[in-house]
């Protein structure tokens, strides 16, 4: 068979050729039924976060989607029920950073955990983040490169194991004023008998001196002149599943 | 999503996806409403990426899963595939109707490869299979085209 004789194959069937107009107006149909119920929704939160301002706590107005919930609604089925699985860990730390609040809400690492992806035979892990203001204001659009959010390991170079060199990918959406990201890169669960940081700072640029500062017994904090807003979390890993053969292959790669 | 980010969507992937969802349905009308769900998928979960490279890998898995649903839920209805692709009896080329035939894990691949033109460490990429699987399934998945297509010649 030749590509040729294959691209004939396909091109004979006929498709209708007002499929493109046809997919544009249901869609803008679908818009132009979503805008009174999110309209509802926003009057409905802003109320809600009025109220909970004046008794102190805006967290506790909103429903803050747990991992599986936020997989679920990506349309990833497979990975929302790994969220409910004993391998997943639960985090639920916070940490200001600028005007937003990171919330670092769970991690699952292994094999075929997710629907876009089910014939993957390496480790990935799937972390789930949300950002909202810290003052409660509503986040109006889902963006992923003004922040960049990446694992790092105590002991290795924050420019050698990051989100980049671990292959990593990032999907978001907004839901009642709340980002929900998903982050997938290969497994970090190999790097378990270290420390490993979630990092989160303003920008979208890859770590480097600038931003982070290796110390001499491994550990990594910020660079002192890096004034961009940032924090770190670490994230608790079960240390039997450290795996040093894999991360040898995987730092093999910056072998001169 | 705004009319223009609507419409950029349909106009850049519409090709791409309906020409990997005709192979993994079983008419052109199937092809079209898994496509359509992908878009409204898209549309309504509003996630974003970091480029469109990533974007354009997520609309294909989505299309890939939506079509393989779709199949599945016509099989479990037990409803005559023949009949669902009446509109095409007879007019199907037998090559399609075999890579049609093929499974799922083989039938993306050749597709990608042998109509988009995508190399193997592209496809490995955009499916996030390892290369290797991926050239082991195009391995098979054209012997077993091959084997479809002698069987219809008989």
């Amino acid at each position: 068979m030749t590509q040729k004789e294959y691209r004939a194959a396909i091109d004979a069937v006929r498709l209708s050729e007002d499929f493109q107009e046809r997919t544009v107006r249901r869609l803008e149909q679908q818009v132009r039924k979503e805008p009174p119920a999110m309209k509802k929704t926003r009057t409905l939160l802003f109320a809600a976060c009025l109220a909970a301002v004046l008794i102190g706590s805006v967290a506790a107005a909103v429903h803050m989607l747990t991992p599986g919930e936020v997989a679920a609604f990506h349309g990833d089925e497979t990975l929302s029920a790994a969220f409910a699985g004993e391998d997943a860990v639960v985090l639920d730390q916070t940490a200001a950073c600028g005007e937003y609040t990171f919330r670092l809400a769970g991690m699952v690492s292994g094999a075929g955990l997710s629907d876009f992806c089910p014939d993957a035979v390496s480790d990935r892990s799937y972390l789930v983040v949300s950002r909202a203001r810290t003052d409660g204001t509503p986040l109006q659009e889902a963006t992923i490169t003004d922040y960049t959010v990446t694992p790092l390991v105590a002991g290795y170079l924050p420019w050698e194991v990051n989100i980049w060199t671990l292959g990593g990918s990032a999907s978001a959406f907004l839901r009642d004023g709340v980002v929900y990201y998903i982050y997938e890169f290969d497994s970090v669960e190999m790097f378990a008998d270290h420390t490993v940081y979630l990092a989160v700072y303003e920008g979208g640029s890859a770590p480097s001196a600038e931003v982070l500062t290796p110390a001499e017994d491994g550990s990594i904090s910020y660079n002192p002149d890096f004034t961009a807003p940032h924090a770190i979390f670490e994230v608790p890993l079960d240390a039997s599943k450290a795996d040093p053969a894999a991360v040898d292959a995987f730092m093999s790669q910056f072998a001169e | 999503m705004e009319t223009n980010e609507i419409r950029r969507v349909v106009e850049q992937y519409s090709e791409l996806l309906l020409h990997i969802a005709l192979t993994r349905t079983d008419c052109a009308a199937d092809a079209e409403d898994v496509v359509q769900d992908a878009f409204l998928k898209l549309m309504t979960r509003s996630p974003r990426f970091r480029d469109g490279g990533h974007e354009k890998a997520w609309l294909i898995r989505t299309t890939l899963n939506l079509a393989h649903d779709l199949r599945r839920s016509v099989s479990r209805r037990n409803l005559p595939l023949e009949e669902a692709a009446s509109a095409e009896a007879g007019t199907t080329p037998p090559l399609l109707s075999a890579v049609r035939a093929l499974p799922d894990k083989y039938g993306a691949i050749i597709h990608l490869h042998y109509y988009e033109g995508y190399t193997i460490e592209e496809i490995a990429k955009l499916l996030r299979v390892p290369a290797a699987t991926v050239g082991t399934r195009l391995s098979r998945g054209r012997e077993r085209l091959k084997k479809l297509l002698e069987e219809e010649l008989l």
